[in-house]
């Protein structure tokens, strides 16, 4: 199999049109291929002597690519999976699960959402239905100095989005209120299924305060009372290896 | 010497269009850029001779083009073709207004061509040479001016942040302590970064400070702090309505020069062909002949003396408006009173063509009025005890005061490519440890690419439509310049050579101005480097819903594998976390948020929180196999498995018929369908207790070879090593 897929990946066929091609999936093709490329860093390293199928790299003239040494480069995986493109040459969509929430106005977020083949393919199988047939709704809840983790919200309502959307303007909300963002799928039994959440986003105050709620976490912050700021930061660190310890 | 403080500050600014080729359009941005505003501004600056109080913000993409020779060249051919056209003009039979206002632009095009040369072409070291002598101050903004709120990671803020204050250390020889944030834009967050990289003050727009919690009792009067201590001056809408106003300001008097009426569209083609487009194209020639005149289409010639005079006028004006705006609020001690007025810079001589000669005009007045212009670094040191803190929200300068110009349905295709960008940048510098030349370089130049697709311009542009097609097509371009760069580097193909050509059709930014681990956490240095590399390799899942059962016997398996030299993983559910325990890795994963209510959706959350946890670790985890121990986490564990091209082992301790005998309900039913496909998609199914044999054969019409399990099974996975050759 990997012959074929080496074969048809050098004509410059895609993850998916080979996976039609040798009656695989995307998953195995992906696998065997990522695994291939893997064997291909190792056998430079160790200056190849199995793997009959790999082809010696042609090097620019003049120009050495220094071989990695071990425990410096970690296989990529998963990094640059093939995607579909549209007319101009961008993906269409990534393989990724994510959903985001930025500002638009103190009344208005914006979010977009990707969910990846695996994830479809997790939600087939735990339903035994198609994804299409799946009714997709986007949850909206307020979570202003609530800790959502706890299940603690103070108020939050669903809306059923459109069959190929990927992006929504959420208005109207609220200003001076913290929102998280859930897109998910409304289950036979009327359950809200949620698939992704997003971080916290706040939206911004749009008058001068009277009474407002920042004053005493402002003041404990600057005295240095709490290690971390006890309101929201969008720009916080990614870590790319999350969830690995 | 009256109480309170004026403060301009004047930023300047173009997105970084720069290209190989001759007859770019946008290249002639930066040509009236430098013709109208920046060499003006220099002739007042050098006119006056004497402390402003000004600050001027150059940003990386000005700095980098005026540093350019290529772009230099072009610019005296272009005074030269220009000074040629109006050569030709003169020889035509003109009215005695036209010929006056042609003579005018010759001299003034002879003057720029002049202090151009004189300057050795290079503006930045004007704007150095008049920071060093104490006249100005200045200072820069991120590298490509991007929109920090609307960033995925605090990395790509702080590299936009970092790599502009290199860029303008490099030209000029200092980092400033302020930085002017692109747009004004400000987010809760950011002042933590700005800090951190030594930034002590910028500017936001009034709103974001007349609507800070807690109010601040000076209003817009005074700077506040952010929580984390940068300084955020308001700008005075008020005070700088009156610049640029276009009902209330100075520009649109009838003296001043017309903005929109260029010579280039009084002509027949074949007069002016020569000094157009190549391809047939009339853009601006810069000779705009006529005045405003007044609000109807009839232009009259433009009259140099009249406009001039005009800006006498206009900045006694402005002086007396502002002393008295400062007379007003003199009651304001601890601070003194401020107005801040931060402005675009092209606004003055590009839009507003006699701007420059306004503000050098203004700075003369206000000594005879007694009007103290401070830069807001001078303000800082004298009062820098009296300032308020307060928590700012969210805004900008733009239309409406937040993000509508730079997030709507025009331009909002953009954000989740920049997004995937900044998460591949975290991966390739987490992954890509070694510090050769070639991977270096590498990692530069992708965030070049990403710093080039970022900038704020491009949304912005989308959202006028003026350019569109331009913005949005180097904004895909350098989208998939990034892509070529990464795939090139995944799969070793890049040379040095190739990385010089991509530098050479966009040389912006030095190398060294570019940090690539501005993008690593600590944690995926961690991961990548120090974590135990061996495992990463022929790692075996487990996956379970209860690790520690003492009625099952995963976790003694576990231990065991793990005992005889297997990689053995475990995801289980429990309050999130981690332990490494005799020798097996295993992650709790848990579900939190709003609550579910029924049984089988909430295992569907479960499976997610699973799936999320074993896609995670397959970032750098290698795994050959998936075992699942309950019914429970089969769809997670079958999916994962068959996405991946892994082999799936189920162990099986009981079925659902023996576990809800009597059972006909829809849950039951599903979870019966759930149990019989993931058994049918099973590699190697193992019993733990013989009774459940019957029922997988009959209910399931499972027919593969059912094993009996034990914990100390010698060698469990054999039977999934090779699959096919053992038939």
């Amino acid at each position: 199999m990997l012959e074929k897929i080496i074969k048809l990946k050098e004509q410059g066929l895609t993850i998916k049109q080979i996976a039609e091609k040798i009656e695989s999936t995307e998953g195995k093709v992906k696998y065997a291929w990522s695994k291939y490329r893997k064997s291909l860093t190792e056998n430079k390293a160790a200056s190849a002597e199995s793997t009959p199928v790999a082809k010696p790299k042609k090097k620019k003239a003049g120009v050495t690519v220094s071989a990695p040494k071990q425990n410096e480069i970690v296989p990529a995986l998963t990094a640059v999976p093939s995607l579909e493109r549209d007319a101009f040459g961008m993906a269409t969509h990534y393989e990724d699960d994510i959903i985001h929430a930025i500002v638009q106005s103190p009344t208005a977020v914006y979010v977009y959402w990707e969910l990846s083949e695996l994830s479809r393919k997790m939600l087939e199988t735990h339903y035994h239905a198609s994804f299409d047939s799946f009714r997709k709704e986007m949850r909206i809840i307020d979570v202003t100095l609530r800790d959502y983790e706890k299940g603690e919200v103070n108020r939050s309502y669903q809306f059923e989005l459109p069959e190929m959307t990927n992006t929504w303007f959420v208005r109207p909300l609220m200003p001076n209120t913290t929102y998280i963002i859930e897109w998910g799928i409304q289950t036979i039994d009327g359950d809200f299924l949620p698939v992704l959440r997003s971080k916290p986003v706040e939206t911004p105050r749009d008058e001068p305060v009277v009474d407002g709620r920042f004053s005493e976490v402002v003041a404990r912050w600057q005295y240095g009372e709490v290690e971390q700021p006890e309101w929201v930061e969008v720009l916080r660190p990614y870590s790319y290896f999350d969830r690995i310890r | 010497m009256r109480k309170g403080y004026f403060s301009l500050v004047l930023h300047a600014h173009l997105p970084y269009i720069r290209h190989q080729e001759a007859h770019r359009l946008e290249e002639r941005w930066m040509y009236e850029a430098i013709s109208e505003t920046y060499i003006p501004l220099l002739w007042e600056i050098d006119r006056l001779e004497r402390p402003l109080g000004w600050t001027i913000s150059i940003s990386p993409p000005v700095i980098e083009m005026l540093a350019d020779s290529l772009i230099q060249d072009r610019y005296v051919e272009h005074l030269e073709d220009t000074l040629r056209l109006i050569e030709q003009e003169l020889q035509r039979d003109l009215v005695k207004e036209e010929r006056d206002a042609l003579l005018f632009y010759k001299e003034r095009y002879h003057d720029l061509k002049v202090t151009f040369e004189h300057l050795g072409r290079n503006l930045n070291h004007a704007f150095r040479h008049y920071k060093e002598q104490g006249y100005l101050e200045l200072m820069t903004c991120t590298a490509t001016h991007g929109f920090s709120p609307h960033m995925l990671s605090e990395q790509a803020a702080r590299s936009e942040i970092q790599t502009g204050l290199n860029c303008f250390e490099r030209h000029y020889g200092y980092r400033p302590t302020g930085l002017w944030m692109p747009e004004c834009a400000y987010t809760p967050g950011l002042d933590k970064i700005m800090y951190e990289e030594g930034i002590r003050y910028t500017f936001v727009d009034e709103h974001s400070i007349l609507n800070a919690d807690p109010a601040p009792k000076h209003g817009i009067g005074a700077p506040v702090y952010s929580p984390h201590g940068v300084a955020l001056f308001p700008r005075d809408q008020i005070i700088s309505g009156r610049i640029w106003s276009s009902v209330i300001g100075y520009p649109g008097h009838p003296d001043y020069r017309e903005f929109y009426r260029d010579l280039a569209y009084d002509r027949e083609w074949d007069q002016i062909a020569e000094f157009m487009h190549p391809e047939g194209l009339r853009y601006d020639t810069g000779l705009k002949l006529h005045r405003v005149t007044g609000e109807s289409d009839q232009k009259e010639y433009y009259v140099r003396d009249w406009a001039w005079k005009r800006t006498d006028v206009h900045a006694n004006d402005f002086a007396e408006a502002l002393a008295n705006h400062l007379d007003e609020q003199s009651g304001q001690d601890f601070p003194p009173f401020i107005v801040t007025a931060p402005f675009d810079a092209e606004l003055f001589g590009h839009w507003w063509f006699e701007g420059p000669d306004f503000l050098g005009k203004t700075m003369e007045r206000f000594e005879d009025y007694g009007i103290e212009s401070i830069s807001p670094a001078m303000f800082l040191e004298r009062h820098f005890q009296d300032i308020e803190t307060v928590h700012i929200a969210m805004g900008t300068w733009g239309r409406k005061g937040y993000a509508d110009v730079w997030i709507n349905e025009r331009n909002d295709w953009m954000i989740r490519h920049l997004h995937q960008l900044e998460k591949r940048l975290a991966g390739v510098v987490a992954r890509n440890r070694h510090q050769d030349e070639l991977t270096v370089k590498a990692k530069r130049q992708l965030i070049r690419e990403y710093l080039l697709a970022v900038s704020s311009d491009w949304p912005f542009i989308l959202d006028g439509q003026t350019t569109a097609q331009y913005a949005a097509n180097r904004f895909r371009e350098h989208i998939k310049r990034f892509e070529e760069t990464e795939r090139r580097l995944d799969a070793q193909e890049l040379t040095l050579d190739w990385l010089a050509e991509r530098y050479a059709e966009y040389p912006f930014l030095a190398d060294t101005d570019i940090e690539p681990d501005v993008f690593l956490t600590p944690h995926d240095y961690y991961v990548a480097v120090q974590r135990e590399a061996s495992w990463n390799s022929e790692a075996v899942l487990l996956v379970t819903t209860q690790y520690d059962d003492p009625n099952r016997p995963v976790a003694e398996y576990a231990k065991r594998l793990a005992a005889s030299g297997e990689n053995v993983y475990v995801i289980t559910s429990g309050a999130t976390g981690y332990r490494h325990e005799d020798g097996v890795h295993v992650y709790s994963v848990e579900v939190n948020g709003l609550p579910l209510v029924q049984t089988y959706n909430q295992l569907a959350g479960l499976n997610l929180a699973v799936l999320r946890q074993a896609q995670a670790l397959n970032k750098i985890v290698e795994f050959r196999l998936v075992h699942n121990f309950n019914m429970e986490t089969a769809s997670a564990a079958q999916s994962f498995a068959e996405m991946n091209g892994l082999p799936l082992v189920s162990n099986v301790y009981d079925l659902e018929s023996e576990r809800s005998p009597s059972g006909t309900g829809g849950l039951v039913v599903a979870i019966k369908r759930l149990e019989g496909e993931a058994l049918r998609h099973s590699d190697v199914i193992y019993l733990e207790r013989e009774e459940a044999r019957n029922g997988i054969e009959q209910d399931y019409h499972v027919a593969k070879e059912l094993r009996t399990f034990q914990v100390d099974l010698e060698n469990p996975y054999q039977h999934v090593m090779n699959p096919k050759k053992n038939g």
